[in-house]
């Protein structure tokens, strides 16, 4: 982990819980994290200083996560930035929505955390 | 012209005139007669068409009535599994957490406590999966994800996973692949939910036995198959049990679920995966001394022209036991899920 470039990752959750949980998981495993429980706040946060990921839930006070994809893909700015969408959302017509409208991933809570640190590192890999 | 002449031609005229007169009246009355039968075959015609068409919107109404009643059950399901999942997310997590946290300490007392958290959190998941799943078989929305399926990487996985299951209860865990049998085209997530599945029965109702697992290619009406038999050496099935083996949420008996778990799911959505993907279960067992679950698939996948979707059945409503499947014994024993 030492010799590979710190990552910083924005976490966009409405639930606390689920928000404290994966950011300690995340920066024990040598991930930066900046935290936000508000879609548009994360939006104007990403804006000012854009992540290397982005981890959104998808029910979001703000600007809901399918909103939040496509304001960030729509952006030449934020563009390149990876979403990957965990959501407690599981069925097939959730991951199209999410799909459609541009994450990059698709992870369904409760969170799988190796298969979710495989794409987060298959992602930034590929930036 | 005499006077009799002249009487006689004025009363047959008025005789004719009489005649005339009275044929029209009797044609009035006649044509009165039909008009009112007219009439009335008119408003029963009418009210026949006012039933039909109350009939109709009936239905009209029934059936958006069962729709909504189906579309209301859908969402009923897809807003429980999302309302699991929430306090289930931080369960396991945190739970997970803390075994990394003790693990350093090496506590080893709290570290598989925690571990029994964390297993039973998954075990609540898996639950809700296959809730999930059955619910989109029977809106008939699931999908098959087609690919060349390489036979002998997918027992090496299937193993490894099944491994801690099947070993258990203290059982022995044998894999054998027949060394031609290669590639087969199928839904490798699928077939692999279904052999874990299998596997993970065997091992419930087998205790100091042993699981074997075993792979080979055979023939049928010169159709190629693969065909991948789980074989114990457990408790294996009674008649009626084995009548009720694939019908959803059917267990064995009541004393099944209290003593092995499960929702009862399991094996009717196995077997609609085997049957989506153009194959079928097969079920030889023997009271008191075990069962063989063999899923057998064609090498080429699904026939082209038969929908790669499941049908809308119900799994309840298919016949539990077809012509590939066999039963040798009937006594008194266990129960498989």
């Amino acid at each position: 982990m030492s010799d590979r470039p710190l990552h910083h990752v924005m976490l966009v959750d409405d639930n606390a819980l689920d928000r404290e949980m994966l950011s300690r998981r995340l920066t024990r495993r040598g991930y930066v994290v900046r935290e936000s429980g508000n879609g548009a706040e994360a939006l104007e946060q990403l804006r000012l200083d854009p992540a290397h990921i982005v981890l959104l839930d998808t029910s979001l006070p703000g600007l809901d996560g399918f909103a939040l994809t496509r304001e960030l893909k729509a952006d030449s700015a934020t563009r390149r930035i990876p979403v990957v969408v965990l959501t407690a959302h599981a069925l097939v017509q959730h991951k199209e929505q999410a799909l459609a409208a541009g994450c990059d991933a698709f992870e369904t809570k409760p969170v799988e955390l190796a298969r979710l640190l495989a794409t987060m590192e298959a992602l930034l890999g590929a930036d | 012209m005499t006077l009799l002449s002249q009487i006689i031609i004025a009363t047959l005229g008025a005789a004719l005139v009489m005649l005339v007169v009275n044929g029209r009246k009797r044609d009035a009355a006649l044509r009165a007669e039909w008009q009112a039968e007219v009439e009335q075959q008119r408003l029963a015609l009418d009210q026949n068409i006012q039933e039909l068409a109350a009939a109709r919107d009936a239905a009209t109404e029934a059936r958006e009535r069962a729709e909504a009643a189906n579309q209301s059950k859908s969402m009923f399901l897809a807003n429980m599994s999302h309302e699991l999942r929430t306090p289930l997310n931080a369960i396991i997590g945190y739970s997970e957490m803390l075994q990394e946290d003790v693990a350093d300490m090496s506590t080893d007392e709290i570290t598989a406590d925690l571990q029994k958290v964390t297993g039973a959190g998954k075990h609540l998941l898996t639950l809700i999966n296959d809730i999930l799943d059955f619910s989109k078989i029977e809106a008939g929305r699931m999908e098959l994800v087609l690919e060349p399926v390489d036979v002998a990487t997918l027992m090496r996985e299937v193993e490894g996973t099944a491994a801690p299951v099947v070993r258990k209860q203290g059982n022995t865990f044998a894999v054998h692949v027949a060394g031609d049998v290669g590639m087969f085209t199928a839904d490798a997530g699928k077939v692999r939910q279904v052999l874990l599945n299998l596997l993970s029965n065997a091992g419930k109702f087998t205790t100091n036995g042993t699981i074997a697992l075993s792979a080979r290619r055979l023939e049928r009406d010169a159709v190629d198959y693969i065909a991948i038999a789980v074989e114990d050496t457990g408790v294996g099935l009674t008649r009626a049990q084995f009548g009720r083996l694939f019908q959803a949420f059917a267990q064995a008996d009541a004393t099944t679920q209290r003593d092995h778990g499960g929702t009862g799911l399991g094996l009717a959505l196995c077997r609609r995966f085997c049957l989506m993907m153009g194959g079928d279960i097969e079920v030889e067992s023997k009271a008191g001394s075990g069962s063989t679950f063999t899923v057998v698939l064609p090498v080429a996948g699904p026939a082209p022209d038969s929908s790669t979707e499941a049908s809308g059945d119900n799994v309840d409503d298919a016949e539990p036991i077809n012509f590939h499947t066999r039963m040798f014994q009937i006594p008194v024993g266990g129960a498989p899920e």
